[in-house]
């Protein structure tokens, strides 16, 4: 199965850090990720938090300078007013045409940031600042609004202000509804999910087995 | 008084080692041996109350349920939630994970929340316990507990249902030291008790479980879910509502959750339907409160889509009537009128009635002219009585069609109804269930019949029956005459031994004695029981006058014409029907009666064919097995009964015999059913109205004839007998007599037990053809059997004659057979596992043995001492019976057996006197006696 590819803004943001930083540090940071070195990721207000490990633990925050405070209330206010538009980052389809034309492309445009590492290594960006860039694209990549955060908008302002504008179409009554059942068969067809074997089992003994040989037990088959 | 048991889930806690508490609630102590199974299971009891480790919470559970005690109302809702846990753990919806308090990691088997169905069983188990329990909300106690019983049933089936010595994969992971602290967490999962860990690495192990399980449990558990309504404001105004459900079952509207994260999630969920439903996305104007949709798109959401969303966890929730199942919504309501003037009592199944229907939408009345107003308006949904209801287009055009076409007829005949009223449940049948029939006029007790409601009063058995008939035999005679009056032919069809003779006798003498009958009767039957009619006529019915019309010398067409004049039953068999059918037909008969009619099972042979055209006012079909393999042979018997009932026989394999027989289809068997109800009574002996009547042990004779080849045999030896005994004196002579009569007796059992050496093909015995006979129909009754005969190279001879492939192995049991072997056999039938037949001879098994599964005894040949036969009977009837046993004694007609047999019968005690010694008795005989004995009645040749 091909590897989806990352959001416009995702691919932005990783040219960002790349073309400013030699290519050992870029893959020193990869491997930081891969072995699992990131601890407590945060996303908040305008900027973006967490910890490496390594010889130590290091500390990095990097805070986006893209949008003045102005621009990030007009944003909030276009994005809370719009439900297409919060629909398509809620189900992560929005593309780049559709902000393109829009103030500041809605807050998905990268134009500086500002990175620190309790490191102090040399250089704008050491590899524990690209570790976190690199686990930040998994953040984004599952949720849109993570990267409008980091921007410095104000989510729970647009979820509060959502709505807002069309509350006449809330409809409440005691009318008399009924709950539709769930589809026959679909419990009977229903198959364990828990299989297969988790990533960190590397005893010689099959996970899948056991489990299955307890499930035929539980059900009394044998 | 027995011992109540309170009990309660105590803590969630997993550094508490007790989860449940039980107590008693009145008085009484525990007994000693439920102490001491509680101690078994780690139980602590201090002071009246029993605290359960949270690790044997189900074993110790289940070991309760065991008890005699009486459950408090609370304990017992504890014991359901945990039944309801194992029957999760059975979906296989769990998974191995830890749990953390502090520092301290658990190793612990947990729920798998992904199918929704369990996620909503949860919450209304929540709710039932909507108390708080022990102090603590049930939306953290109820889940906390099902979490234990799944984990502690789990180790309990792990450790009482795998053998470390097994050849499996985790019998071999145990038997194994852990090295890593995965192998550790997994082999936690399989102990007895919980171990504690702490430390770094298992921190790190915690949380990679909890990273690989996220992915697995219902995440949102804790925070509600989404859910649809579907409503409708008018016709053209459909909308799609965006409803929270919080983890309470409440319902809440957007603007009511002011917690952003809650808001957030809403919409997290809403982009994920809308995967499904791309719908709600592309109009999103009203997001986040609805979504308007035209009705058809209304139609597939419906029908398409929120099924989909059910399964993906969302509820939807839509008008009660649209949530219903279709085919109850769509109903139609029959009238049928009839006048008396209307009934035809010669083609009574043409009778015109007058016909009116109306239809029924959810629970109000609908005219034809509205169903066709709405069918032509081709909508998906109606509001009908302020009711949205969704309109099945297919049955809707079907319903439409029929409707005109019935408006058009305005009247149906009888056969019509019949087939309207047995099929109104028939949902692949009918375009339209029927909710209603109302009759008036004499189809009221027609459509009574096909519901089963037998309103008509059981008639005084007739004065000239000689007997007593029981209830059920007077319903069953009543029964007749009912079906006589309307013109319809009946089929009796109760189970072998009920009486199905005496029943038609008594009907018969009935009918004459009211002098409803100026023509004979004419019966068909095997020639096996032309004798037993003959008998039964005499003994019950002595006025009857009847004809045999059989064997060689029977009469000539004139001769025979002019005999039918005299008497009121003309008795003849389904061998000659075929070669005598036109001078059977050039009678008209008052009726037809077959015994054993599934002789016709086959309606393409001419014997089937013929009998059909014999022309009579009232057919009756007499047969304990209407259908012996396929459902056709019901067709041949109606087509008698009531040709043209049933449709033609292609309609009838379309409409019945394929849709039961290849497609198992319950309905359309349950519509058959219904349909011959009417003209169909089967009494089973199991009934409990007719076991009621039936006395513990019902005697009964079978009359058999004798062939050709053992009447020629039986003749010879009695000429030489009586040439010779004349000569003879003293001992020579007795010894010649006891000689022939054993000798005659074999030959009324078979010739090969005097000729071994000839070779024997076809019927060459006439007690063993009829024996064949009933066992056949005994074993399809399901009944189980014992033949006693006296002669060891009979019961071979049966044994070899009664085996079919479908059969296990017949046991014979007889002198020759070791005790083990014996003991063997006895064992097998009593435990119904072997053959349902077993064979004895007299000496060997008529004392001794407990046969008490059997319920049929057939004595093959006679023994003349009543006191031998009834202990042989008594292996069957005696302590431990408990169903009525039939006992069926064989008697060669016109021979030595019978003459005996009267004797027997009119003189019990003399003759149990006389011939309680055996035979010996017979060798005292005159000459004359001896002829009168033995001689042969030669008409009674088959």
């Amino acid at each position: 199965m091909g590897k989806k590819i990352p959001a416009w803004f995702i691919q932005q943001w990783l040219s960002f850090f790349e073309r400013q930083c030699p290519t050992y540090t870029w893959q020193r940071g990869k491997m930081d990720l891969q072995r699992g070195y990131i601890r407590q990721l945060e996303i908040r207000k305008g900027r973006l938090e967490a910890f490496v490990l390594g010889m130590d633990t290091y500390q990095v925050e990097i805070k986006s300078r893209n949008l003045s405070e102005e621009n990030q209330k007009e944003l909030e206010k276009i994005i809370s007013r719009d439900p297409a538009l919060l629909m398509k980052i809620y189900q992560r389809t929005l593309v780049q045409e559709d902000v393109v034309n829009k103030p500041h492309q809605l807050g998905f445009a990268l134009y500086g940031v500002e990175a620190t590492c309790s490191c102090h290594g040399r250089g704008d960006f050491c590899s524990h600042i690209i570790a976190v860039v690199l686990a930040a694209v998994e953040c984004y990549q599952a949720d849109y609004s993570q990267f409008l955060i980091f921007q410095g908008l104000n989510w729970e302002v647009i979820l509060s202000d959502f709505g807002n504008q069309d509350e006449d179409a809330a409809m409440w009554d005691s009318e008399n509804f009924s709950l539709l059942p769930i589809p026959e068969g679909s419990i009977r067809s229903f198959e364990s999910r828990m299989g297969a074997a988790p990533p960190f089992w590397t005893a010689s003994f099959s996970f899948q087995r056991m489990l299955e040989e307890i499930l035929r037990k539980v059900r009394d088959e044998e | 008084m027995r011992t109540m048991i309170q009990g309660n889930y105590i803590s969630e806690l997993m550094t508490d080692e007790y989860g449940f508490s039980l107590w008693i609630l009145n008085d009484l102590e525990i007994q000693d041996t439920w102490r001491e199974q509680l101690l078994d299971l780690d139980v602590s009891i201090h002071e009246g109350e029993m605290r359960i480790p949270r690790i044997k919470m189900v074993e110790t559970l289940l070991t309760i349920l065991k008890w005699n005690v009486e459950i408090s109302e609370q304990l017992r809702a504890w014991i359901r939630l945990m039944q309801w846990s194992m029957r999760v753990a059975e979906l296989g919806c769990f998974y191995p994970g830890m749990m953390q308090d502090g520092n301290i990691y658990y190793s612990k088997w947990m729920i798998d929340f992904s199918l929704t169905k369990i996620r909503e069983e949860l919450h209304e188990w929540i709710r039932f316990f909507r108390d708080e329990i022990n102090g603590k909300k049930s939306e953290t106690m109820v889940p906390a507990f099902v979490g234990d019983c799944l984990d502690s049933y789990i180790r309990l089936v792990i450790n009482t249902r795998f053998s470390l010595n097994s050849g499996s994969e985790l019998a071999k992971f145990l038997r194994y030291r852990p090295f890593y602290t995965h192998e550790e967490w997994f082999n936690h999962l399989c102990t007895e008790e919980y171990v504690i860990e702490t430390g770094k690495r298992w921190g790190e192990l915690f949380d990679q479980v909890t990273h690989w399980v996220s992915s697995k449990s219902g995440e949102n558990l804790d925070i509600g879910h989404l859910g649809f309504r579907l409503r409708a404001l008018d016709e053209d105004s459909w909308y799609i509502e965006y409803i929270w459900q919080d983890v309470n079952g409440k319902l809440k509207g957007w603007t009511e959750l002011r917690n952003t994260h809650l808001r957030d999630e809403f919409m997290r969920q809403l982009a994920e339907a809308s995967v499904d439903y791309p719908l709600l996305a592309e109009r999103s104007e009203h997001t986040p409160y609805f979504c308007a949709i035209s009705m058809n798109e209304a139609y597939v959401f419906l029908r398409h889509l929120a099924p989909r969303l059910r399964l993906k966890g969302f509820a939807v929730w839509a008008p009660p009537s649209l949530v219903q199942s279709k085919k109850a919504r769509l109903g139609m309501q029959v009238k049928l009128n009839a006048s008396e003037k209307t009934y035809r009592s010669s083609i009574p199944l043409q009778s015109l009635l007058d016909f009116d229907m109306s239809f029924v939408l959810g629970q109000e009345n609908m005219s034809i002219e509205q169903l066709e107003d709405i069918y032509e308006h081709n909508k998906p949904f109606t509001k009908w009585n302020g009711e949205w209801v969704l309109l099945d287009h297919d049955s809707l055009k079907k319903a439409v069609a029929w409707a005109q076409k019935q408006k058009k007829k305005g009247k149906v005949t009888l056969k019509d109804a019949l087939f309207l009223q047995a099929m109104s449940e028939d949902s692949d049948f009918m375009p339209v269930s029927i909710l209603s029939f109302q009759s008036e006029g004499w189809v009221s007790q027609w459509l009574d019949l096909v519901e089963a409601k037998n309103t008509f009063e059981p008639l005084a058995q007739p004065e000239t029956f000689q007997g007593t008939l029981r209830s059920y035999q007077c319903i069953g005679m009543s029964w007749l005459i009912q079906l006589r009056h309307w013109g319809m032919g009946a089929c009796l069809s109760d189970d072998m031994g009920l009486g199905k003779t005496i029943q038609f006798l008594a009907y018969l003498a009935y009918c004459k004695e009211k002098g409803w009958v100026d023509r004979p009767f004419l019966l068909i039957c095997p020639t096996s029981v032309l004798g037993n009619w003959e008998k039964e006529i005499e003994r019950f019915v002595p006025d009857l006058k009847f004809y045999i019309h059989h064997g060689p010398n029977r009469l000539t067409v004139e001769e025979f014409t002019k005999q039918t004049g005299h008497v009121d039953i003309v008795m003849t068999t389904y061998s000659i029907i075929q070669r005598d059918f036109l001078m059977m037909q050039r009678v008209n008969w008052d009726g037809v009666v077959l015994d054993e009619a599934q002789h016709i099972k086959n309606a393409a042979t001419i014997q089937a064919k013929v009998i059909r055209t014999i022309p009579c006012d009232h057919r009756i079909a007499l047969t304990g097995t209407p259908i012996e393999n396929r459902l056709e042979e019901l067709w041949s018997i109606f087509e008698f009964l009531n040709g043209g009932y049933l449709g033609s026989l292609q309609t009838f394999r379309r409409e019945f015999v394929q849709p039961i027989e290849k497609a198992q289809n319950s309905e359309r068997l349950s519509s058959l059913r219904k349909l011959i109800r009417p003209f169909f009574l089967r009494r089973s002996k199991n009934d409990p109205a007719v076991v009621s009547d039936l006395p513990d042990k019902i005697e009964q004779k079978e009359y058999c004839y004798l062939t050709r080849e053992q009447a020629v045999l039986y003749e010879q030896v009695v000429t030489e007998l009586l040439q010779r005994e004349e000569k003879l004196q003293g001992i020579e002579r007795k010894g010649l007599i006891l000689a022939a009569i054993s000798r005659l007796k074999q030959i009324c059992s078979h010739p090969a037990l005097i000729l071994p050496d000839r070779q024997y093909t076809g019927h060459v015995s006439g007690k063993l053809t009829r024996l064949q006979e009933m066992v056949e129909e005994m074993i399809s009754e399901g009944d189980r059997i014992l033949i006693f005969t006296q002669f060891r190279k009979m019961g071979e001879i049966i044994k070899k004659s009664l085996s079919t492939p479908n059969l296990k192995e017949i046991p014979f049991l007889h002198g020759g057979v070791v005790k083990e072997h014996r003991d063997r056999m006895v064992d097998q039938f009593q435990s119904s596992q072997g053959s349902p037949i077993f064979l004895l001879s007299l000496k060997a098994g008529g004392v001794g043995l407990n046969l008490t599964r059997a319920n049929r005894v057939i004595h093959f040949d006679r023994w003349w001492n009543p006191a031998v036969e009834n202990q042989a009977t008594d292996r069957a009837y005696r302590i431990g019976q408990k169903e009525v046993v039939h006992v069926h004694k064989m008697v060669c007609m016109g021979t030595i057996e019978e003459k005996i047999d009267q004797m027997m019968e009119r003189k019990q005690q003399l003759v149990s006197e006389i011939i309680h010694t055996g035979e010996n008795w017979v060798t005292e005989l005159s000459s004359n006696e001896l002829r009168d004995l033995v001689a042969l009645r030669n008409e009674l040749v088959e």
